[in-house]
């Protein structure tokens, strides 16, 4: 008669392990190994260890570094720089980079004759077209800058 | 219809809302409370379009011919921005660091979409819920968006949540407030599927779904605390956050599958990480059951990574134990063994049994192994249990065994008539329908059964007969119609044979005799006759309670009866509908592991049948109609079976008698038991074969209603397990069989085409959430309601049959009491798979007998007794319950213990005669009070849901929070 039973005495190693994959896997196996090893050399493994053990310590300490007054002034900063450029139109930006590199050029490669400017000769280098031209965006971008400052604050 | 969206004119559809217009355009607007499973919510004010100069809902405002409707720019973005920042106001992001992220978190994706920026979020103050062994509430993440009540109140309708649009800060609550573990919540998890947000989460998915979100909570919050404080946009970081929640998905995988538990055939996704389980997301694709789910499909899934699952084959020694043993070791003592049995007492001394929970195509080789390997017909399955009587009465009558339409008949019915089945607790997502029928759409209810469980309460009719008298009430009320005339004339001329004598066999059954019988006052009869006959549709859902008598075949047949006579088969909204009680009970007979019948129920005995399947397996088979199950408990008593093959069937605690079920299984030569885990039938084996769940499988089951569907395969096998087809094969290869199937589809392309019932079964038609209903032509067409132009009899007519009653056993003065039994919604069977979830077990610890306040008066019994039940087959030992539930001299005691409670050590050996299955509801016993609680304590602890009170409600009364004086309706913006 079979009597019912619950007990399971412990397991010999399974005779039915699958067989070693094809050559091509085994290689893949190998170079992946050698990748581990590599790894392992530069300390990559144990760093990674380490952080998956232990993340809430290292988030922890980075969380507490980012909320430190002066560095939470920084990301600020940088977080608000980063609005600042993505309001600003390129075209714009495009223009006035163009304007200084004309500038640049210009101051470089005049020849300064050295004379002493007064306030008639200003009056007179206003009359240049280009020096004109060149006072009007210098006030527009006054102006422009006037109006940003002056806004009153969210 | 024609309409102008953003002045590109569109076709419209009548009755369509402009948000489905937009939709369908691919115009997107957002929508955070719409979902397709409960309609427009009205609450969250983000899809406010203009038409005609004004603000308007879309999800709630039908397109008319003409309308412009402005969507996406001017006042109408500005009325979204602005619903959007309210939300914003009641939910923190942090989606990175957020479980909820994974692709489909709704107001992650509206923010990204919508390009918002910023938020301005007011914590609420209230505190977590995190009562519940499930899932967790946190208001402070909880937009009133109000999904998760329209699905408690009016999807599943459990009536549990709420809305409190009165607080200052609306919250959803539980009852009236109480704590989640302390209300009326089922636990159905339908409100965490529902949530588009993370307010409301699945337990076993918190710290699973990403890459960060396992941070410990301290950290986590600091975390976000600092992004706050620095974050001047949300650009950055949802651009992040969206990037991870894509690449999460190499993290969690997502595996369509069908639910194990019962047979109403629920279908999800289920999200594993690894060998986790981290939830189960339905999803409104699904056939059955939309969104909707229950507490064992939802969060019933621990077993398949418990420490007790078998992973080796085991073979019995010599000194008590068993060894784990190579499956090329255990497979060829199995073909030993059978080999010897069969050469030395035939193979007729062989026994196969199938299981229920087993797939279609597991089925098929089963049956396929016993006839064509082992060469007997000895092969059955559990249904033999409970549900074959069913089976019975319909084949008598319309010629199909299965639910004669689908589950969107029962929901169309204009009444319900519930017979022995407590449908709220045993098939919950099937009862939402009938429990949604009648809240929204006055579907009428009527219940027969002995207790006063869930759908008893909510019916319009409740009828507690005596125990084992269905079949009088119901005949009664078909003689109560004939007298008056009532019955449908010109469907039974036309549709029916055999009336006239079924007429007449109904001569006795008088109101005066069902009374005296049935103990029912004659007026309630009446009712339920005239509530019959008033209806214009009625279906009539049955199941063990009517199943497990003696005459469990005639009153199946009776209700059928009852059907045919008032004209209430063969249209939308009636029908006959046997409660399929496992996944695929209704499967595991449609394809041939069942005594007597091949797949689709092809007649062994018809011999160009049995060509067919000879010159399709190359063997010739064996003849007769070979052992049911109950039989080859006889035949294993007289020596004449001598071993056994049972597949995922507790045996000794399943069948009746459990002592005489120990004499048995301890006598037979050599039983195999393939399983999950060491069940108590398992202990018997002289092999035991290590069985894959549903989960690490392919193939298909039938459910309740008659649908064939997919589960795909979401784990791999843990350790050395194996799906049951495989091992079958290797048993079937074992004993000399060339079988080489590698996939479970091409057991279906074999046997479709021998199957007229499933000639048009392919997996490629069963892709996904697809699914067919049978029967099946070749062509893959299939309807959901039977019987609309023939009945399935050769001459297309249904057949009245007349019934007899069989008395139940009485009960007497030895026995004086009677024993009820049944289902409850923590457990599942014999509960081998959930009395290994922590959850469940918190809800229902341990068993317990329902005696009702006015026995337990007389006997001076209260909460926590210990008694002892004797019947006249052997005694159980178990806590007492008192509760209104019970009434008079009946106990019930659930079904799902294990030791000693368990309710067949009670059952006797009386059968149905027809179907032979056990009358397992009939139980005469004596109850004797063996130790007294000091201090009254239910063994039900008050955290299960029994003690609380449902709090129904309309649904989420939007009005509420219109006529709240911070609100301004859109009309004003």
């Amino acid at each position: 008669m079979a009597k019912p039973i619950a007990t399971i005495e412990g397991a010999p190693a399974s005779e039915t392990a699958e067989k070693v994959q094809a050559s091509a896997e085994a290689a893949a196996e190998a170079e992946f190994r050698r990748l581990l090893v590599l790894a392992h050399e530069r300390g990559v493994l144990q760093g990674l260890s380490h952080l998956l053990e232990e993340p809430d310590a290292a988030l922890g300490t980075a969380t507490d570094w980012a909320t430190q007054p002066g560095n939470l002034a920084v990301v600020k900063h940088a977080l608000r720089f980063y609005n600042t450029l993505q309001s600003i139109d390129p075209r714009a930006v495009q223009e006035l980079l163009n304007g200084l590199d004309g500038a640049a050029k210009a101051a470089v490669t005049t020849r300064d004759d050295g004379r002493v400017l007064g306030f008639w000769g200003l009056l007179r280098a206003l009359r240049d077209p280009d020096v004109n031209r060149g006072m009007r965006f210098l006030l527009r971008m006054a102006a422009g800058l006037g109006r940003s400052v002056g806004k009153p604050k969210a | 219809m024609k309409v102008a969206v953003e002045g590109k004119p569109c076709e419209a559809r009548a009755g369509e809302s402009i948000l489905a217009l937009l939709a369908r355009n691919g115009i997107e607007v957002p929508q955070l409370c719409y979902h397709p499973s409960l309609g427009p919510l009205q609450t969250c004010d983000t899809c406010l379009v203009e038409v005609g100069g004004r603000l308007v809902r879309a999800c709630a405002t039908p397109v008319q011919d003409g309308m412009q409707v402005a969507a996406q720019s001017g006042h109408a973005r500005k009325a979204q921005l602005d619903a959007m920042a309210e939300i914003l106001r009641n939910h923190n992001m942090y989606c990175t660091v957020c479980d909820n992220n994974n692709g489909d978190c709704v107001l992650h994706n509206t923010v990204y979409r919508m390009g918002i920026e910023s938020q301005a979020f007011e914590p609420k103050g209230y505190p977590v819920d995190d009562s519940s062994p499930f899932y967790v509430y946190d208001p402070d993440q909880c937009i009133a968006c109000g999904r998760c009540v329209e699905a408690c109140q009016n999807l599943v309708v459990n009536e549990v949540l709420s809305l409190d649009w009165s607080q200052g800060r609306p919250r959803v609550v539980w009852d009236r407030g109480a704590a989640v573990d302390r209300s009326s919540c089922v636990s159905c998890g339908t409100c965490c599927t529902v949530c588009p947000v993370n307010a409301l989460m699945e337990k076993s998915i918190l710290g699973q779904a990403g890459y960060v979100t396992g941070i410990l909570k301290s950290v986590k919050d600091r975390m976000v605390d600092a992004v706050k404080e620095v974050e001047t946009s949300f650009s950055p970081l949802m651009l992040l956050s969206t990037v991870e929640g894509e690449i999460r998905k190499g993290l969690v995988k997502k595996t369509k599958t069908v639910c194990t538990f019962c047979g109403v055939g629920c279908t999800f996704d289920v999200w594993t990480r690894d060998r986790k389980v981290l939830l189960v997301q339905p999803s409104p694709e699904s056939p059955a059951n939309a969104v909707a789910t229950c507490v064992k499909g939802k969060f019933g899934w621990d077993f398949v990574n418990s420490p007790d699952r078998l992973v080796e084959p085991l073979i019995r020694t010599e000194n008590g134990s068993f060894r784990e043993a190579s499956w090329e070791e255990a497979l060829a003592l199995v073909a030993r063994r059978f080999s010897e049995v069969k050469a030395k007492d035939g193979p007729d001394a062989i026994g196969v049994i199938a299981s229920c929970t087993g797939t279609n195509e597991e089925s098929y080789l089963t049956q396929k192994l016993a006839r064509a390997v082992i060469g007997t017909n000895n092969v059955d399955n559990c249904s033999r249990y409970c549900q074959s009587p069913a089976t019975m009465g319909l084949w008598r009558t319309v010629g199909y065994g299965g639910d004669s339409g689908g589950i969107e008949d029962i929901e169309a019915a204009d009444l319900v008539v519930i017979v022995g089945s407590n449908t709220a607790e045993a098939h919950p997502v099937l009862a939402s329908r009938v429990k949604r029928a009648r809240k929204l759409h006055g579907q009428k209810l009527a219940v027969l059964d002995l207790r006063r469980h869930e759908m008893a309460e909510r019916a319009d009719l409740f009828l507690r007969p005596n125990p084992g008298t269905d079949l009088v009430v119901l005949n009664a009320i078909g003689k109560y119609v004939l007298d008056q005339g009532w019955e449908a004339k010109e469907f039974i001329a036309s549709r029916t044979n055999g009336f006239a004598e079924f007429q007449a066999s109904l001569e006795p059954f008088t109101l005066d005799y069902a009374e005296k019988v049935t103990g029912l006052p004659r007026d309630q009869i009446i009712r339920l006759a005239a509530m019959i006959h008033e209806s214009k549709g009625t279906c009539i859902l049955w199941a063990m309670g009517v199943t497990q008598h003696q005459d469990g075949s005639e009153t199946s047949t009776a209700i059928a009866n009852l059907l045919l006579l008032t004209g209430n088969f063969g249209r939308t909204g009636t029908g006959g509908y046997p409660l399929r009680g496992h996944a695929n009970v209704q499967g595991v007979s449609d394809f041939g592991s069942l005594t007597g019948y091949l797949p689709g129920y092809q007649k062994t005995s018809d011999p160009e049948v049995r060509k067919k399947f000879e010159a399709a397996w190359g063997v010739r088979l064996p003849e007769g109609t070979g052992l049911n199950s109950e039989m080859m408990v006889l035949a294993a008593e007289e020596g004449k079976l001598r071993a056994m093959y049972l597949m995922g069937e507790d045996k000794i605690l399943a069948d009746s008698d459990q002592g005489r079920m120990d004499k048995v299984l301890s006598g037979l030569e050599f039983l195999v038991v393939q399983e999950l885990f060491l069940t108590r039938t398992a202990q018997y084996a002289d092999v035991v074969l290590p069985a894959a769940a549903s989960l690490e499988k392919e193939g298909t089951f039938v459910s309740t209603e008659r649908r064939v569907q997919r589960l795909y395969k979401a784990l791999e096998p843990l350790g050395g397990s194996k799906p049951d087809w495989a091992i079958i094969q290797g048993v079937a290869r074992a004993l000399g069989a060339d079988w080489d199937y590698t996939h479970p589809s091409q057991v279906m392309e074999e046997l479709a085409p021998l199957t007229p019932m499933f000639a048009g079964v392919t997996y490629e038609r069963l892709e996904g959430f697809h699914s067919l209903q049978w029967p099946i032509a070749a062509d893959g067409s299939c309807s959901s309601c039977l019987y609309t132009e023939r009945f399935a009899f050769p001459d297309g007519k249904a057949r009245f049959y007349v019934t007899k009653f069989i008395e139940p056993i009485p009960t007497s003065k030895e026995f004086d009491l009677y024993l009820n039994n049944g289902r409850m919604l923590e457990h599942f069977h014999w509960g081998n798979l959930t009395w290994r979830n922590p959850g469940l077990v918190e809800k229902v610890p341990e068993m317990f007998v329902e005696v009702s306040p006015e026995l337990a008066a007389s006997r001076g019994l209260k909460d926590g007794d210990t008694v002892r039940l004797t019947s006249p087959a052997g005694s159980a030992k178990t806590k007492v319950l008192v509760t209104d539930r019970v009434s008079g001299n009946v106990l019930f005691l659930p079904e799902h213990g294990q030791g000693e409670a368990a309710v067949n050590r009670l059952s006797t050996d009386k059968v149905d005669p027809s179907a032979r299955t056990p009358a397992y509801k009939e139980i005469p016993v004596r109850m004797e009070k063996l130790e007294s609680c000091p201090v009254p304590t239910p063994p039900l602890p008050r955290t299960n849901p029994r003690f609380a009170r449902r709090n129904p409600r309309p649904g989420v009364e939007v009005e509420k929070k219109w006529a709240r004086p911070d609100y301004v309706p859109p009309e004003k913006r």
